[in-house]
């Protein structure tokens, strides 16, 4: 059932067993997960079942460090970011979830093996089934091309999958609005976790809506998971009884806000004969209907080998050049990739090699680099409370996302590890773009991914949740997303944040009854 | 003519032809007075840019490889000495057991080579120009072929590849 909090009669109390805190990826897997059970649940969900302007300005705040967009990278409405999402699924890596020593705050509470089922379900529910992530030889199958053999040891080839995206408000709404355990409160804003006076267990949730109604939902368990940016500010804003907020007697609700950091112009590739370059290692590929496109990841070995952090990297054509076209001398990109095609031809194109002019890229193609790379946790990048207010008058956000020469000496290493690799092959040539490596290329952003603030670890000192996503020292209060990764790896989070969140199911189920 | 010349002139089988035979003399008087590259005219004396037949099969266009050579030499230029970078090319091939019988045609050198490039990117045996990673070798042809065009001009023939 979906109800509006805006036309519910002003101080409304409703009761559930299980609060969900935010109806986008993590609350409605959580929510689905128990319908037609015997537990009741409430989302409270602050946006409606359409985009709104004036709901959307609540997610603005403050930003102080990396140039970033706390409201453009995240969407308040039922079904939350994935009605942006470009539905990119790859589960992490197995070292991702290791203790690294060259890694500061590395480790998961748990290994991968925890999480192998749970991807399995998670890849159903995002639409990419069966999950072949890893699997050259069914790639290879299905498109007919042969996958290149990579030589340097440095990378291996992973497969991303592409979710259709699955919006997961419209793909899931009428499953949950007819579960008889399940209500929706839509358009209704959480402003406080109001606990006891011991800030050991949870009252109820403080809800106020834009018209200026003030709600409450009371139940015997709650789950936060509104995403990494807004887990963190509800958090810190229930402040009533710990002044530092609920959670954050140690000071880490906030801290270790990671991104992963997605570069372009950093580099190109180009290419004489694209007979050497499968097709799916430049471009979405279809096969039995789930399109997957070749990833190019660093070798654990590698990383280990030469303390590193994960990264990601694809790619794809964007422009071609032809004998019958003209060089640009004016363009000198244009130039410098006519001139590389022209002279390695012989070294990139099979034994007939003389250029026969007739196609569009009978010299070449030259081919953009997209990469996002691991950034080392860092407790000095934080979201913490702004001074400035919004339309509820709660204390915006203030973002500070920073990064390491870690991080980017990091992903150079593995930039020119791509460059290796296509040489070895014999298909391309790598020119890097950037002239001064004492700092990241530009432009630089994030991919909306918002992870860390909440992190996980069994040990209250280094992380808000325990393996269970458990808030550590407050009862019955989880939280649900990628905020509780205590690092990002270098995949997109939502696969791994759903699977996380059937784990949670498992568990709730367990305690509730 | 020195006799790592002399031994790069076998291995390659370079047949020393008339126009070739001149230029190395004219280059040998001229103690590197004649030509127009600044980057052979090093301390070592006359550095005649003979080319070796399998360039050309190796190298398919000689402008683009000459403008790149350019950046090469820019970037590297230790590269400048034809001498020098023949002899580095050479035995590189050697230390990397790659095998060219001192009759090996242009088609067996250059298909070498091109063996002898993928190995060393995969060794990580590579230099940046103008951005570009390249091989330490390849980075070397294409500074020979800058070094060689822009000497021989205007007695160069036509390229063969």
């Amino acid at each position: 059932m979906f109800t509006d909090a805006r036309t519910l009669p002003d101080q409304t109390s409703l009761e559930a067993d299980l609060a969900i805190i935010g109806g986008g990826v993590a609350g409605i897997t959580l929510a689905r997960a128990l319908a037609n059970s015997t537990i009741s649940v409430c989302v409270v969900e602050a946006g409606g079942l359409e985009p709104d302007a004036q709901v959307q300005s609540l997610y603005e705040g403050e930003n102080t460090g990396i140039d970033y967009s706390p409201s453009a990278t995240r969407l308040r409405l039922f079904g939350g970011s994935s009605n942006h999402w470009g539905g990119y699924c790859r589960p992490l890596d197995a070292i991702d979830f290791e203790q690294r020593d060259w890694v500061p705050f590395s480790g998961w509470p748990f290994s991968i093996d925890e999480l192998t089922p749970y991807y399995k379900a998670a890849t159903e529910i995002v639409e990419v089934a069966p999950g072949r992530y890893n699997d050259s030889d069914y790639w290879q199958r299905v498109t007919g091309e042969k996958l290149p053999e990579l030589a340097t040891g440095r990378m291996r080839l992973q497969f991303v999958q592409f979710s259709p995206p699955t919006r997961f408000g419209s793909r899931y709404g009428d499953e949950l609005k007819t579960a008889a355990n399940i209500r929706i409160l839509l358009n209704a804003n959480v402003t406080r976790i109001s606990a006891s006076g011991d800030a050991r267990a949870i009252k109820r949730l403080a809800i106020r809506t834009l018209n200026g109604l003030r709600h409450s939902v009371k139940a015997r368990y709650y789950v936060l998971a509104t995403g990494g940016l807004e887990n963190a500010r509800i958090l810190l804003l229930s402040n009533n009884v710990v002044q530092a907020g609920l959670g954050n007697q140690n000071d880490l609700v906030g801290r270790f806000f990671m991104e992963h950091p997605h570069m372009g112009g950093f580099a190109e590739m180009v290419v004489a004969d694209l007979k050497r370059m499968p097709k799916i290692l430049r471009e979405r590929v279809v096969a039995e209907g789930r399109p997957a496109k070749a990833a190019f990841n660093p070798t654990q070995a590698f990383l280990r080998e030469h303390h590193l952090l994960n990264a990601t990297f694809m790619m794809g054509v964007v422009g071609k050049y032809s004998a019958d076209q003209l060089p640009d001398a004016a363009n000198a990109n244009d130039t410098a990739r006519r001139d590389m095609l022209l002279a390695a031809r012989y070294f990139l194109t099979d034994n007939d090699y003389a250029v026969k002019p007739g196609r569009a890229d009978d010299i070449g193609v030259w081919l953009g680099i997209g990469g996002s790379c691991e950034q080392a946790p860092n407790p000095d990048s934080r979201v913490s409370l702004s001074t400035q207010h919004d339309a509820l008058n709660l204390p915006k956000i203030k973002l500070n996302w920073r990064l390491t020469e870690q991080d980017r000496l990091s992903f150079y290493t593995h930039l020119h590890s791509l460059a290796l690799e296509f040489g070895a092959l014999g298909i391309g040539r790598l020119r890097e773009m950037v002239a001064d490596r004492s700092d990241w290329p530009q432009p630089l952003g994030g991919g909306s991914h918002h992870m860390g603030t909440t992190r996980m670890s069994d040990d209250p000192l280094h992380g808000v949740v325990d393996r269970n996503c458990k808030v550590h020292a407050v009862d019955k209060l989880y939280v649900a997303g990628s905020s509780v990764f205590p690092t990002s790896g270098a995949s997109n989070p939502t696969l791994t944040l759903v699977a996380l969140t059937l784990r949670l199911a498992d568990h709730l189920k367990a305690q509730i009854r | 003519m020195t006799d790592g010349h002399r031994s790069l002139l076998s291995l390659f089988d370079i047949r020393c032809t008339r126009r070739t035979f001149l230029l190395s003399a004219i280059l040998s008087l001229t103690a590197g007075g004649f030509g127009s590259n600044r980057y052979s005219l090093a301390d070592s004396g006359p550095d005649p840019c003979v080319e070796p037949p399998w360039l050309w099969k190796a190298i398919a266009d000689r402008q683009s490889a000459a403008r790149l050579g350019q950046a090469c030499l820019d970037a590297h230029p230790e590269y400048g000495h034809c001498h020098a970078l023949l002899m580095d090319i050479e035995r590189t091939l050697k230390r990397q057991s790659v095998s060219i019988s001192p009759t090996a045609d242009a088609e067996q050198t250059a298909s070498a080579l091109h063996h002898l490039l993928r190995r060393e990117y995969a060794g990580d045996e590579v230099v940046s120009v103008a951005g570009w990673v390249l091989s330490k070798t390849e980075a070397r042809l294409y500074a020979l072929v800058y070094l060689v065009t822009t000497m021989d001009d205007p007695f160069s023939e036509p390229a063969s590849g």
